[in-house]
Parts: C-alpha cells; structure tokens; sequence
C-alpha cells in the first residue's frame, strides 16, 4: 500500500529554537493517526510543515509522493484541513466560507454540503463573526467533510464541541475511514483518539517518542492487576518488573510490566488464586506516562 | 453607579505598559520628522522661498489641502513652517489615536482578550476609561515632547519660535489627538467588527478634513471650518497670535464625545454594537469561487467608497480652478511662477482682474496651455500620494489576513501563493488606474459646470495628467509587495515613505531642493503637464522597476513561512 505521509529526519528551527527534532514518521494511505503530545511539543508545526505554510529546515516531507512545499498546491487538491482555532472574515457568513473552501478544493456535492449542515446543526446565514468558537469550528469541519479529498488534516478540530457534536465529528471520521480516506488527527481528548486511531505517535519537546497501534504501546507499558488469594502471598516485591505493590488482607494490587506477565502468574500460581483482574493501562495512563516523564 | 471605574488605573498601567514600543515608536519619529527637520528647512527656506512657499500656498487648491495662510503679513520660518505642516501632522496625529483606541478598545473585545479582563474585579466602564486616560498620557507626551522639540529646534536662527508658541503647537497636537481618541472611542460603540469601527473612524477623520476644505475656501463660511477640529488647530495660529482658545473648545468637546461613548458602552453588552448584525446569505455568491474573488469580496466596499471619495475630492478642486484664474491674475508671485515662461508679466501691472486673465488667457493660449491645466496638472499628484494611502492598504491586506491566521486555511484549499498574493496585488494595481481617474473625471466634471471657459480644460488632458502618477504608484504598491514577501514584519516602512513622499510633493513644488532630492521619490520622475512633456521612455523603465518589485515580492512571498509575522 502507498503512503500518504512520508517524513524522513525533519527539523525545524524557528530562529535559533528547534520546534522539531529530527522526526521520521510513515503514514498509509487510508490509515486513521492520531497526532499527540503536550501543549507545545510541535504538533502544529509538524502539521503546518506537511501542508507546505512551513518549510522544513531539513529533512524530507511529502504528502502523497509529493513534495510538501514544493507541490503544495497539487497536494492540496487531495486534502482537508481544520485547524483548532479557527479564524474567519467577520463579515461573511458560514454558508458562504464552507462555500468558498469547497470550490476551492475542486468538489461540489451540494446535497453532502445540505446534510452536514443539519448534521452539525449549523445556521450558515450567520455571519462568522457573530458565531460562537464551537460554531466556527462547525463551519470549518462541514467544509473539510463536504470535500472530496483523500487525506483529512485535522488539528484539535473539536476542542470546542459539545458532546452531541463530538459524536457527529466521529461518525463523519467513521464515514471516511471506512471509505478508505486518510485521516491526521492531532487531538488532547483521549477517548476520540482511542475510538478512532488505528495507530498513534506521540511527540514531546519536538522529538517523536512513540509510534504504533495502542496495543503496540500497551506493551511498552504495564497493566493493573488485581489479585486475591487462599494464602498471602510472599516474594512479589523480589521479581523484576513489578511495582507499586499495595496489599489489603488477602488482595494485593500491583502494576506489572506486559512482558512479566507470565513470570508473574506462575509466581501467584502456589498461593491459590481465587479472583484475578488486570486491566491494560487506558490511553490517559499511557500519555500521563509519557507526558509526565518531562519533569 | 458606584465601583464603575473600579481599578481604571491599574489598566491604564498595563495598557501604557502595552504602548511602550508602537507609542514610543509614534512620537518619536513625529519628533523627527516635525521637529527634527527645522534646522533642515531653516536653511532651505529663506526669506524669500518663503514668501514664494506661502503664494503657492494663498492658491485656492493649496488652501483646500492646507488650510488658510495667515503667516502671509509677517512671514517668519517658524509662522510659515506651522501654519503649512499643521494641518497634515494634525491629521497624523490623529490616525495614531485612531489606532491607539481600536488597539484597546474594540480589537481587544473583538479578539476575545477583553472577556478575560472583564472577569477580573473591574468597573464596567474602567476598560475604555482607562484607554482615554492613556490617550490622555500618551499625547501629554506627546505635547511636551513636540513642544520643547520645536522651541530646541528653532534656536537655529531667526526662527522666531518661542517657548510659549512651540508649547502651543505642542499642546495643539495633543489636543487634536485627544478629540480623534474620544471620536474613536465612541464610534468604537457602534460596531462589533475592528473592521468597520476602524472605516467609520477614518471616513470621519476624512469628512473632518474636507469639512475644513469648504469653510477655509469661502471666507463667509469660515464657521464650517471651525467645526472641524482640524480647521480649529490652525486658528491658534501658531507663532503669530498664539490663540489658545481653540485649545479650550476641543478639550470641551472631548469631555462630551467621551462622555457619550462611556454611557454607550455601560449600557450595551459585551462583544455587541450600536448596529446589530444581519443574517446573510447562505451560499457563497460567485466571487466566492477563487482566492481572487475572495480578495475582492472583502474589499469591495472599501474600494467603490474610496472610489467615490476620490471622486468628490476631485469635484472639491474642480470648484476651485474657476478661482484661480483670477487668483492668478491678482497673484504677482503665482504670475511669475506660472506666467514667467510665457509673457512679460509686467503688462498686467495695475490692470482690472476681468482684463489681466484675458491678457493672460491670450498668452497661455498662444503656448497652447491654460491655467486651469496647470492647476489640475498640480493637484493631479496631490492626489495620487493621497490615494497611495489607499493602494497601500490594499496591499498589506494580504498581511492583515496571514496575521489573522485566515491566509492559511485559503492555502490549505489548494491555492498557490502566487495566485493568493496576485488578488491583493491585482487590486491595487488596477485602483492606482481607478483612484487616478476618479480625481480626474471628479474635478472635470465639477470644472466644466464652474469654468469661466469650459474648453480650457479637456477630458483628455485631465485624464493624461491623472494617469501619468500611474506608474510611480505601481513602483510604491511594488515596494509594499516586496516588503510583505521579505521582511513582512516592516512593511510599516512604506507608510513612513508615503509620508516623505508627500512632504517632498509639498514643498519641492518651489525649487529649494536639489534636484537629486526630488527624485528620491518615484513621483520626482513624474513629469507635471502641461509643462513638461510625457517622457515614453522613462514611463517604460518606471513600469518596469515596478514589475521588478512586484515579482521580486512574489518570489520571496514563495519562499518563506506563512504566520511567521505572529511571532
Ligand atoms: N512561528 C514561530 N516562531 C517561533 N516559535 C514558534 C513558531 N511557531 C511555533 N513556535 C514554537 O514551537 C513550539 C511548538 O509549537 P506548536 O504550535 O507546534 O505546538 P503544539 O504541539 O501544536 O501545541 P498545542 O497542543 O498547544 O496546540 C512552541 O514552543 C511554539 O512556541
Ligand atoms: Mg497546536
């Protein structure tokens, strides 16, 4: 399969700070991948790069094959973008920049464009200055998802919706994954990434850290496990990968690291389990993880 | 009522903290221009370029676009110097409190950082109390500086500026800049678009100015001058009689235009305006089909409204030409000026006006020109840096829009740069033709009906003389393009040259300057007809330094990141 993403050791320097270090990153096409990382870590520039608004300081970025910068335009045909704060003209209304945005891309499918809008619950007669961010947003995104394009770039597109929104936002991202469009997402809300991504990256201080699917990433880390049994158990805190140990009577709750699992169960084995619950770590946990290793 | 000013002082703190870069920058280079340029001009204007200065100025059209001389009975450097510039730093002034006011009135809340003020223990009036107070601090500075800057300035020589009258042309300034601020503030009332508020502001800054224009050209109108705080400013006249009591009516006027916008604004919500805002149409119309279009569409209405402004003021000359020819024939400076090349004008000494301008008719005639044709020549590139304002407005757009992280999401939907940047650039290549020919049908039009001889004046040599400043505003517009695509960051520069520009125009018509100084600016090489001749050649490597800007923008425009002016 072709990819839609290519990155091979991209830098950006603004000035003398370096807002990317060295990302090499490889995305197919009709994938759906998630974006994340804390406030300032790059994800924006990353995005920017791709759609050509910035260029690399080094390093290789294409979109479709194609150059970023070089081919922008050509690439821009086959992509969406929804940026997460969106800025319109005050003076045009939402119907005629979803307009605007749609012909411009080269699509016109005027009963898509109907349905989004009652999808999304929008009034485009209104003018873009008198509509609240969540609204902006709406525009935005009924222009991204009323274009026929290949890639969707979405950066934190929902920050501003209401939950009943946020599902329609993920129904429309469902549509387009299972007609085999791309998806860039760059998001902070875990339960949509979770929901959506066949795969994530996670990017801190400009460098990429983490690349898979989540259970790829899952087995980088460690699950909860919540035991009780006949006898008390001894030695636990003796084996390698186990920590955070809190007993209460019989029970004990732990954290294991993934590849310690099986140790660990043989270890349990002799004192009698009677009830046994381990519980992978919830995307949260993972980026707290990751987040947190900053400070 | 009680706690609506709560902790004003505590923002006018933080808002000057805000100012101490754009304020500073301000007044220092008025300091520079204003006074700094004394010493400069005190060597450059003798006593007798003065008197010629202040003749060409005694011009009805001079006195429409600079106000009334009244430094004509004891023309010293300083009474001469500040009754001709007035008028114009006045009008500076006053768009740097337009912006002042905006900045912290209107933008704030447009952009949502007043909400977060608003949220803190403050009165509900104490957001825009506190940014009258800093109007007040700011052209305070402004007043003192300026004023003890004039008094340094003029210790050159027999300036004759006093202490007291370079206070007062200080204080005047200051003045004039605190009525512009409580104007602002209060059309900042009226709209919820920073937009729009900004339009009202300088269209009102422009009907102030032409306000003036009528009541300083027809004597027994001089009330309608005095309506105008721009006409107001010149009556202090300043190192002549020194009059302080326009100074007391515009500080009166300020305290009630301030005090309506302070009860509009504690009685409207936040984020509103005065005018509520209509729903419109659902589909995008079809301009909204290309990044031109859009272009276009946002600024369409600015366009056809400088259009007619042009227009009008073009008219506005038009009424006065039929004057001049009697002004002229009445003028013994004007005559030599203008009649020297072509008769002896000692022929109209002592003679009836009626009989001096068909004497002179004759003469001109036989030269092929008239007087109207050298006035509409003269007037003609007035305009043209006048209308460059505009052309340069047009331009930065393309500026505005990256700094409002608009231009982005127009990129993203596949539009090349080159075509983005080419609608900004496209309109203000075609308005420098539109604005041109607008003076030009304007004054024409008006001229036709007020002329003595209606066929002193031909469609075709206004339009000629109109549309030969078109390629030294296509080099300006090219200097601004280039600006935007490499230091995006000081385009402000073009806006400093415009003024240099205009100052040139003002005071290069009567040759003080050296010629090279002249041409420092592309109107310098910009032949004034009927005089001298249109030169092809010198037209064509005009049209072609501009092309070289524009595409040199272009290129840069290509090559650098997009939303790096935010940062
Ligand atoms: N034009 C610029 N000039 C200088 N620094 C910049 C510029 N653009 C971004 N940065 C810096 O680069 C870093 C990465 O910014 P970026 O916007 O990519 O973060 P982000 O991951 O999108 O954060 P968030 O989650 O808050 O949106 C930040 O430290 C930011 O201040
Ligand atoms: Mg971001």
């Amino acid at each position: 399969m072709s990819l839609s993403v290519e990155i091979k050791n991209l830098n950006k320097y603004f000035g003398k700070f370096q807002a990317l270090k060295d990302i090499n990153l490889e995305i197919k096409e009709g994938e759906v991948f998630a974006y994340i990382g804390p406030n300032g870590a790059g994800k924006s520039t990353t995005i920017r790069t791709l759609l050509g608004i910035l260029q690399a300081s080094s390093g290789q970025v294409k979109v479709f094959g194609k150059d970023a910068w070089k081919d922008a335009v050509e690439i821009h045909k086959r992509i969406a973008y929804v940026p997460g704060d969106v800025n319109l003209w005050p003076n045009l209304t939402g119907g005629e920049v979803i307009d605007l945005f749609v012909r411009l891309r080269g699509s016109h499918d005027k009963a898509l464009r109907e349905r989004l809008i009652r999808d999304f619950n929008l009034d485009p007669t209104k003018k873009c200055r008198t509509y609240s961010k969540g609204n902006r947003q709406k525009v935005a995104l009924v222009a991204a998802f009323a274009s026929d394009v290949d890639l969707y770039i979405l950066d934190e597109p929902t920050s501003g919706l209401d939950p009943l929104m946020e599902q329609v936002f993920q129904d429309c991202v469902m549509e387009q994954k299972n007609k085999g469009k791309g998806v860039f997402l760059s998001s902070h809300i875990m339960s949509e990434v979770e929901r959506l991504c066949d795969r994530v990256g996670i990017i801190r201080e400009g460098q990429l850290v983490e690349v898979g699917t989540l259970d790829d990433l899952r087995h980088l880390t460690s699950y909860t496990m919540t035991v009780s049994t006949e006898r008390p158990i001894e030695g636990l805190e003796n084996i390698e990968g186990v920590y955070d140990i809190a007993k209460e009577g019989y029970s004990v709750k732990f954290q294991v690291n993934t590849d310690k699992m099986g140790i660990v169960i043989n270890h349990l084995q002799p004192f009698g389990i009677t009830k046994l619950e381990s519980t992978p770590p919830s995307l949260e946990e993972l980026f707290m993880r990751h987040y947190g290793a900053t400070s | 009522m009680k706690g609506l000013f709560e902790n004003s002082l505590q923002l006018t703190r933080f808002m000057l903290r805000r100012e101490r870069i754009t304020s500073a920058v301000w007044i220092v280079l008025l300091l520079i221009i204003v006074a700094g340029l004394v010493p400069g001009m005190y060597t450059a204007l003798d006593y007798y370029a003065r008197l010629e200065l202040i003749s060409v100025f005694e011009n009805p059209a001079m006195v429409a676009m600079a106000g009334p001389v009244f430094a004509a009975e004891n023309p010293t450097f300083g009474a001469v110097y500040a009754n001709l510039m007035f008028v114009f730093v006045a009008l500076t002034v006053g768009i740097m409190n337009i912006f002042l006011i905006v900045r912290h009135t209107r933008a704030d809340e447009e952009k949502g950082r007043y909400e977060v003020v608003r949220s803190l223990p403050l009165g509900r009036l104490a957001n825009i109390n506190a940014a009258m107070i800093t109007a007040l601090i700011i052209n305070g500075i402004l007043a003192i500086t300026m004023g003890l800057a004039m008094y340094l300035g003029g210790m050159v020589g027999d300036t004759y500026m006093c202490l007291a009258g370079s206070m007062l042309w200080g204080v005047g300034l200051g003045v004039t800049g605190l009525v512009f601020a409580a104007l602002t503030a209060l059309l900042c009332q009226l709209s919820a678009i920073t937009r729009s508020v900004m339009a009202y502001s300088f269209v009102t800054l422009i009907v102030l100015y032409l306000v003036r224009a009528i009541g300083d050209m027809n004597t027994d109108l001089e009330w309608v001058a005095l309506i105008s705080p721009l006409g107001l400013i010149l009556r202090t006249q300043v190192y002549i009689q020194n009059n302080w009591w326009p100074i007391w009516i515009m500080l009166g006027t300020t305290a009630v235009v301030a005090a309506a916008a302070f009860y509009l604004t504690s009685i409207r919500d936040i984020d509103q305006g005065m005018i509520p805002a209509k729903p419109g149409k659902a589909d995008g119309g079809f301009l909204l089909k290309s990044a031109p279009g859009l272009t276009f569409r946002l600024q369409r209405f600015t366009i056809i409204m400088i259009v007619v402004g042009m227009f009008i003021l073009g008219g506005t000359y038009g009424a006065v030409l039929a004057d001049i020819e009697s002004f002229v024939a009445s003028n013994e400076m004007y005559q030599t000026l203008i009649l020297g090349p072509f008769m002896d004008i000692s022929v109209l000494e002592g003679l009836p006006v009626d009989e001096a301008i068909a004497i002179m008719n004759q003469a001109l005639s036989a030269a092929g020109v008239t007087v109207a044709e050298m006035f509409s020549g003269f007037i003609n590139g007035m305009m043209a840096v006048m209308g460059l304002a505009a052309l340069i407005v047009f331009t930065t757009k393309a500026k505005s829009e990256e700094k409002d992280i608009r231009t982005e999401l127009v990129l993203a939907a596949s539009v090349s740069r080159t075509k983005y940047l080419a609608g900004f650039v496209a309109i203000a290549m075609i308005s420098a033709i539109l604005l041109q020919a607008a003076v030009a049908l304007g004054m024409y039009a008006v001229a036709t009906t007020t002329l003595v001889n209606p066929g002193d004046l031909s469609i075709s040599f206004v339009l000629r003389s109109a549309l030969v400043f078109v390629p030294a505003l296509w080099i300006m517009v090219g200097i601004t393009v280039l600006l935007v695509g490499l230091l995006p960051k000081a385009t402000g520069f073009i806006w400093g040259y415009l003024g240099y520009s205009f100052f040139m125009d003002m005071f290069g018509r009567i040759d003080i300057f050296p010629s090279w100084v002249a041409r420092t600016t592309p109107f310098g090489w910009v032949p004034l007809l009927p005089l001298e001749e249109i030169n092809w050649i010198t037209m064509a490597v005009k049209v072609m330094i501009a092309i070289a800007l524009t595409a040199a923008g272009f290129y840069f425009y290509n090559k650098r990141d997009i939303n790096a002016v935010n940062h």
